[in-house]
């Protein structure tokens, strides 16, 4: 007689913690959380501002769509529910952002994270001050959105960045905006709103784009995913430190075989 | 959530997480007064003009564009006069972003007073920097033991103090070039060769006084009364002979040709000094001259990286600690006992293990290892390597790390190296120096990269770990623990492209001997595999090598004899104080070697 075996329910922790930065990182990493939408940006806007093709423009391809091609039999095709932009066979292609390093509302390893949970068929690169994110055309267009209409996006602190990204860790202008050599964006006094005057690659753009109001210095500390010295300090009772030491610690003593550790 | 009663009002209150930490935030500014104590905030002033706490730069993009930089300003005027002559463009300004719409702050040398333009510090622009590396390739390092054996053994020589003068006068003509054997071979104009010349290191007083002195590494000299003591004990009665080929040898070939050119000119001192001849002989001298016991700086590096002996990637870590020589003349004690009894003499150690790691194996490393060699990349790693030197930043962290050691470590004896009993050390260390950067905007600015901060606050908070444990092991942990997990989850950023790669392996390999997993700290190089594509850890691997060693109280961290070897005040580079050599050499006030202007035309 063979043993019935038990299922287990495991729900994902998804991030330790219980402090507020703890729960902003968890929210955010959670494909089940919704996100908060603050802002409206319309399709073509969006187009404009990733600047790979015009608004209204058909999609490059570099394969025919995956219906029409004559494919080798493949199981794991059987699997994976292919993206929309890779059953049309959209070329690749990316979008940049930056994160300044004051009260960020999103920063680079979170949103790999964030890509990897929420989004499929990415690729990305997770630099200090910025990450790449390359997806299919169709794809990217559709993730953009979301990164830019929710509380992922604050105008003043997060930046579309093709090129030239450097900028995250610099003093903010007169406006609290991210410094930006290419000077994408401004700050419209009259609007009140950030709108960009060029495209991520820093091509000037015909009609500026608003993207909403900067938040403000108290919406930023409620949203902030970083522990800082002023508001929620990176101390001993803060529950990642324990774990990540754990970690450290298997590590160390049971290398790449972690059933040594069993029991400890 | 608080159910509990509220004393002052006697009725049930429920504390609010939110309450609590913009609570936090008022009170926690109250104490920013206090900072302006600090060294940071007095050098960062001086870096920025102004407050270096604001976090707005209200002149951003209004700063005069490249021109708020002498260099630049200098650049542009030479490139529109280098397109005119050679009728080709060449550096311009109008092409790329227009630089300067931020403040382009100058750079304080740290442990000096001497400000400078960013592009001074550029390798290509820095004759000092380039000469620190020119010593260090331009240095092996043969043993006389060996030669002496074959002489006596297979030649029949009497080896005496006459001769062995005899053949170290020799060597001085030879290692630059000149004849002894031959009437057909040309020789090489002196003026080129000026700065080659060999010296011996003995730990044997005996064999010191026989010797001329001028052909001598003078330990006692050189050295803290009680180092000088540790180190001729370690070396005992072998002589060894080091070499300086001339820094133009390894400007027209690589460092793999010193170890030849030393070993030709040595055996030609040999030939020409006990009157050898075209015998067997000849080879088992060349050999015992060339490959026994010979000490290069630096292996060869893997295929996929492949430099010749003596270039930087091969150097091993211990080997670069020992290059460091800013202790020298430090009595070498255990750093618990130092801190704990007196600060200020602790702060002593610190700063100048902040000025040795933060040049010499920075600017090896970071700058000239992976930011040239590697990745060929020409300015950005300049940053890198000045994050660690200027400013008064790691300074400014030793200081608030010292302050911590010593009031809380007293009547502690010892540390064992184990994970538990560091990791307090290692996170308070690393919040300190990470808070520093959330409460200065400025320095944020100043370090602008996540490398920066990667290779200064992981590295620091690893090297804390050594310096208090003496076991490197313990120190390479803390800088993995530091870069790739702690600094990682609390700002959700480390540096570029996946800078903590290494940090997650490299814990599980810290304790691992096999050659590919890395092996002991000191023996370790910036070339094991796994660990030689993401940078900012080289310097810290070498600075838990200096801090082990001033945890133990020894007098060098690897190699005794290389150590002495890097004490030699006929060296161009200055060791000792690498930070003013720097500094001088960007204000144009360093002489190196390896000057063509004897066979050029008079310019």
């Amino acid at each position: 007689m063979t043993k019935e075996k038990k299922k287990i329910d495991y729900t994902p922790q998804i991030y330790p913690g219980a402090e507020p930065v703890s729960e902003r990182r968890r929210k955010i990493m959670d494909p089940n959380r919704r996100l908060l939408k603050l802002r409206d940006i319309p399709d073509d806007e969006v187009v404009t501002l990733l600047g790979h093709r015009a608004p209204g423009s058909l999609y490059s391809s570099v394969h025919p769509p995956l219906d029409e091609l004559m494919e080798p039999y493949d199981p794991i095709k059987l699997l994976v529910e292919p993206t929309p932009g890779a059953r049309a066979g959209d070329r690749m292609r990316f979008v940049q952002f930056a994160d300044s390093f004051w009260r960020p509302v999103i920063a680079p390893w979170l949103r790999a994270r964030l890509y990897f949970n929420r989004f499929r068929g990415v690729d990305t690169v997770i630099y200090s001050g910025r990450e790449i994110l390359e997806m299919r055309e169709r794809d990217v267009e559709a993730a953009t959105r979301i990164l830019i209409e929710t509380e992922l996006f604050d105008p003043a602190r997060t930046a579309l960045r093709g090129l030239t990204v450097h900028g995250h860790a610099l003093r903010l202008d007169e406006n609290g905006l991210m410094f930006d050599a290419r000077r994408r964006y401004t700050y419209d006094k009259d609007l009140k709103e950030v709108v960009y005057i060029k495209d991520m690659h820093a091509r000037i753009l015909d009609e500026p784009i608003p993207v909403g109001r900067p938040l403000t210095e108290k919406e930023l500390m409620q949203m902030d995913v970083t522990y800082r010295w002023d508001t929620r300090q990176y101390k001993s009772r803060t529950e990642i430190l324990s774990v990540i030491a754990r970690i450290a610690k298997f590590r160390i003593n049971a290398g790449f075989k972690p059933d040594l550790m069993n029991g400890r | 959530m608080s159910g509990k009663k509220d004393l002052a009002f006697e009725k049930k209150r429920i504390a609010k997480e939110t309450e609590y930490e913009y609570e936090l935030s008022a009170i926690a500014k109250k104490f920013l007064p206090t900072e302006k104590n600090r060294l940071l905030f007095k050098t960062m002033k001086k870096v920025f003009g102004m407050d270096p706490m604001t976090g707005i730069d209200v002149k951003m993009y209004k700063r005069g564009g490249f021109h708020q930089l002498k260099s630049k300003t200098e650049f542009a005027k030479w490139g529109k006069q280098i397109a005119i002559e050679r009728g080709l463009p060449a550096y311009n300004r109008a092409v790329g972003i227009p630089l300067g719409q931020r403040a382009l702050e100058p750079y304080i040398i740290s442990g000096t007073d001497i400000i400078v333009d960013y592009d001074d510090l550029h390798h290509v622009n820095n004759a000092a920097i380039q000469q620190m590396l020119d010593d260090i390739k331009r240095t092996v390092i043969l043993n006389l033991d060996i030669p002496h054996q074959v002489l006596q053994v297979r030649a029949g020589k009497e080896i005496t103090p006459e001769t062995v003068n005899l053949y170290l006068e020799t060597v001085q003509h030879t290692i630059g070039g000149g004849a002894v054997a031959q009437e057909h071979m040309a020789e090489i104009h002196p003026g080129l060769t000026a700065d080659a010349y060999c010296k011996v290191i003995t730990g044997n007083d005996e064999l010191i006084d026989m010797l001329d002195r001028r052909f001598i590494i003078d330990i006692d000299k050189q050295y803290h009364p009680d180092r000088a003591k540790a180190l001729k004990k370690a070396i005992g009665n072998t002589m060894f002979l080091v070499a300086r080929v001339p820094t133009i040898a390894v400007r027209i070939g690589d460092g793999g040709v010193v170890y030849r050119w030393a070993a030709m000119q040595s055996s030609m001192a040999f030939i020409s000094a006990y009157r050898l001849t075209g015998e067997s002989i000849i080879s088992d001298i060349a050999y015992a001259a060339k490959s026994a016991q010979l000490i290069q700086m630096g292996e060869r590096t893997w295929f996929s990286r492949a430099r010749s002996q003596n270039e930087p990637g091969g150097i091993p870590f211990g080997y670069v600690a020992d290059f460091i020589q800013c202790f020298r003349d430090l009595p070498p004690r255990p750093f618990i006992e130092i801190i704990t009894e007196d600060l200020e003499e602790g702060r002593k150690y610190l700063h100048r293990m902040a000025e040795g790691v933060g040049t010499i194996a920075n600017i090896l490393d970071e700058l000239i290892w992976y930011g040239f060699y590697m990745s060929g990349g020409l300015g950005f790693s300049t940053g890198v390597a000045a994050g660690g030197y200027c400013g008064e930043v790691v300074t400014d962290f030793v200081d608030s790390v010292s302050e911590l050691m010593h009031r809380y470590m007293q009547n502690v004896k010892k540390v064992p190296p184990r994970w538990d009993t560091v990791r307090w050390i290692l996170e308070v260390s690393l919040q300190i120096m990470m808070e520093t950067y959330e409460k200065y905007p400025s320095l944020m600015e100043f370090h602008w990269g996540g490398a920066h901060r990667v290779s200064l606050v992981g590295n620091l908070a690893g090297n804390t770990a050594a310096m208090l444990t003496g076991s490197t092991t313990v120190g390479l942990q803390g800088v993995h623990y530091a870069i790739g997990l702690l600094m990682k989850e609390g700002w959700l950023r480390t540096g570029w492209a996946g800078q903590e790669v290494q940090d997650h392996v490299g814990l599980a390999y810290s304790t691992a001997l096999r050659m590919e997993e890395g092996g002991l700290v000191e023996l370790r190089g910036p070339n094991y595999p796994f660990a030689s594509y993401t940078a900012g850890h080289s310097a810290g691997l070498t600075g838990t090598c200096v801090s082990a060693a001033m945890a133990r109280g020894s007098s060098w961290a690897c190699s005794p004899v290389v150590n002495v070897a890097f004490a030699d005040p006929h060296l161009k580079f200055d060791f000792a104080r690498p930070s003013l050599a720097i500094a001088k050499a960007a204000l144009r006030q360093f002489m190196p070697a390896g000057e063509r202007d004897l066979i050029i035309p008079s310019h």
